[in-house]
């Protein structure tokens, strides 16, 4: 199903509790429902917020199954933080410049929890290919390079009660059609024929960037 | 073309350039009548549905001119946009030194359409050659017949100036173009410049560094890398050697000094402040007023001007050495003309004739179209010049710089501006290297 056939079945209640969810930091942003998923390790077992390690970016696939996000343990509370401290954000990991992403075979884009000699700061999100960098802390705000946007951001829920973390929709603009269309071929050689537009649902892995793929690139 | 015809059109764009005259009818001597009507046919309308908006015309499917055609449109959806392109199959120049080590295949540079970059972002590839431009009626004419504008770019990229290296002469300067090409212009020249290298039976290739703002400064370096990287690796008894005009590398030099001592000794030999005065292809000897360099093969970049088009279009700027477009340096419109810009290598602006200066420029000039046609003013915004140089295969290696310029009075010119290079060779810039590249076709064509 397209994300526009998809946003247009969506209910005005459903629309409007995600948008309640989304609180203050998103209502100027366009706000997108999808499915709401719960975030599991790579065992399939729900994500614990205590586990996750701090400045590591984790790898998951959402709003579709062939669309890379970043999650991120922030060191501290960030204005669209999500989690008990308000220290976990999520982002769509396509570069909002020329789409870069996080595949099996290495990631241009990363997160630089050490100094980056591109960005000469620690604790960005960075691309290597045309030295794009984001600030995760203000909701992947561009602080450098050619990128004319930010990362669109994830919007996360966390259940109080359970500890568990679900993704539950995309903020802001994002490149998902351009990205679908760029990669067509590698997506259908990865993923299958139609497999990397279905909406992800139910559950989703976050695994660490680094088992992710091969060698992400940091510069 | 004929005589006739070149030299009607020869006149016709001189008028246009002194008084942008309208075009005068192409008609046959009388002593011709009976062998043939006019040769080009200059009026007929090209076969184009009507302009749904307001038209803007690209002439040139480069890094600059499918930038734009694709940006202008997002910029502003009623331009109706058509870009006119010569060839029907795309290669890309960026890049190509990395083909002739095997880094990547044909298949990288060249596997990108035309036609997928219009349907994909709206507008029309027009596949033909401008032949001619007639300012005052607005309208370009090409060998598919005349496309009328509101809005004209002009993004023809560089020629070779062969009498920067002492070659006056027409026999000489098309051997050299056949046999030693400088590998910056056709697609063609690549193909044959990694022959060269792949069939090399060994001793002396020779790549030339040209004098002025030649096309990628790093290029010729990176090439020499290149092919001393394919020498050192298939065991060719071959040395590369480097005659450069500069007294020195004229960028990254410590990362390229570097990679010549430490991963080519004896194979990469530099020689800096060469003044080629004349190259004899036939004994394939470069001279200089005091030394004779002979060679077995070589890869002649000669100086470089802009697209000869320019000057034919009446754009020139007289007093440019390198023949570039007298146009605003901030807002790109020919001087006392809004409705035609010049961009990419084209450009009088001493930015480096890049992929990514003219793919960043692109983005800005789109805003401009945008805003002359709907009566808007615009900031300027410096192009952005990022540039990796693979100096080292297995494993691949690169180089970068990162780079901004800033107009500086006290010059009087546009200088580099918050510039941050990346000497020090790397593989983690191996791999952005090639991404660089991806995403700027990504860029162009999606």
């Amino acid at each position: 199903m397209r994300r526009q056939s998809f946003v247009r079945l969506c209910s005005l209640a459903a629309a409007a509790q995600f948008q309640a969810r989304l609180g203050g930091v998103a209502a100027a942003a366009e706000a997108k429902a999808f499915n709401r998923v719960q975030l599991v390790d790579g065992a399939g077992k729900p994500l614990s917020v205590r586990r996750l390690s701090v400045q590591e970016a984790y790898v998951f696939l959402y709003p579709y199954l062939g669309t890379p996000s970043f999650l991120i343990h922030l060191p501290a509370a960030a204005a669209a933080g999500a989690g008990p401290e308000r220290t976990i954000v999520a982002f769509s990991a396509i570069c909002a410049h020329q789409l870069s992403y996080p595949s099996k075979e290495g990631s241009p884009i990363t997160y630089s929890a050490e100094n980056s000699a591109v960005a000469g700061r620690s604790g960005v999100i960075v691309c290597c290919a045309h030295n794009s960098v984001y600030d995760p802390a203000q909701g992947a705000k561009v602080v450098g390079g050619p990128a004319p946007q930010p990362l669109a951001t994830i919007a996360l829920e966390y259940d109080n009660k359970s500890g568990g973390l679900y993704a539950t929709g995309v903020v802001g603009p994002d490149r998902f059609e351009q990205f679908f269309r760029a990669y067509a071929e590698e997506l259908i050689a990865g993923y299958g024929r139609g497999q990397a537009r279905r909406l992800a649902a139910g559950t989703a892995a976050a695994i660490p960037l680094s088992e992710y793929c091969h060698a992400p690139l940091h510069c | 073309m004929s005589d006739l015809s070149r030299r009607d059109l020869i006149k016709m764009t001189g008028l246009a350039a002194a008084g942008m005259a309208a075009v005068a009818e192409v008609r046959p001597r009388p002593a011709d009548a009976a062998l043939a009507g006019p040769v080009v046919q200059l009026d007929p309308s090209a076969d184009l549905p009507k302009a749904a908006g307001t038209r803007l015309v690209v002439l040139g499917g480069g890094t600059s001119g499918l930038t734009i055609a694709k940006y202008a449109k997002l910029e502003n959806p009623k331009f109706d946009v058509v870009l006119v392109e010569k060839r029907d199959m795309y290669a890309s120049c960026f890049s190509s030194n990395l083909w002739y080590a095997d880094v990547i295949g044909l298949e990288f540079l060249a596997d990108h359409s035309f036609l997928d970059a219009a349907k994909n972002n709206n507008y029309t590839y027009f596949n033909a050659t401008a032949i001619g431009l007639d300012r005052a009626a607005r309208k370009l004419y090409t060998s598919r017949g005349s496309i009328a504008y509101d809005y004209l770019v002009v993004a023809p990229g560089i020629d070779y100036d062969y009498s920067r290296i002492g070659v006056k002469d027409p026999e000489t300067e098309c051997s050299l173009r056949r046999n030693f090409p400088g590998g910056f212009t056709m697609s063609t020249e690549h193909v044959t410049i990694r022959r060269k290298v792949h069939a090399f039976e060994g001793g002396v290739f020779v790549q030339t560094v040209p004098s002025g703002n030649y096309r990628c400064l790093p290029a010729p370096y990176e090439r020499a890398c290149m092919i001393a990287a394919y020498f050192k690796k298939n065991n060719v008894k071959g040395k590369v050697v480097i005659l450069d005009f500069n007294p020195d590398v004229t960028i990254k030099a410590k990362g390229f000094h570097a990679a010549f001592s430490e991963l080519y000794p004896g194979i990469i030999e530099y020689k800096p402040s060469i003044t080629i005065s004349g190259v004899d292809p036939e004994k394939k000897v470069i001279k200089t007023e005091f030394e004779s360099f002979p060679f077995d093969d070589a890869a002649i970049y000669p100086g470089v001007r802009a697209a000869a088009l320019v000057e034919q279009f009446g754009l020139m700027d007289p007093a440019s050495l390198q023949k570039e477009a007298h146009i605003d340096p901030y807002m790109y419109n020919v001087i006392g003309d809004e409705r035609v810009y010049v961009t990419g290598d084209s450009r009088p602006m001493p930015y480096s004739k890049s992929g990514n200066t003219s793919n960043s420029e692109g983005k800005y000039v789109a805003k401009i179209l945008s805003a002359r046609a709907q009566g808007k003013d615009l900031q300027w915004t410096s192009p952005e010049t990022l540039c990796f140089s693979m100096v080292s295969i297995n494993p691949n290696e690169a180089i970068s710089v990162d780079a901004r310029y800033a107009f500086d009075k006290q010059k009087n010119s546009f200088e580099f501006a918050d510039v941050k290079l990346f000497e020090n060779r790397n593989a983690e810039m191996g791999r952005a290297a090639l991404e660089w590249a991806k995403g700027l076709y990504r860029d162009m064509f999606e």
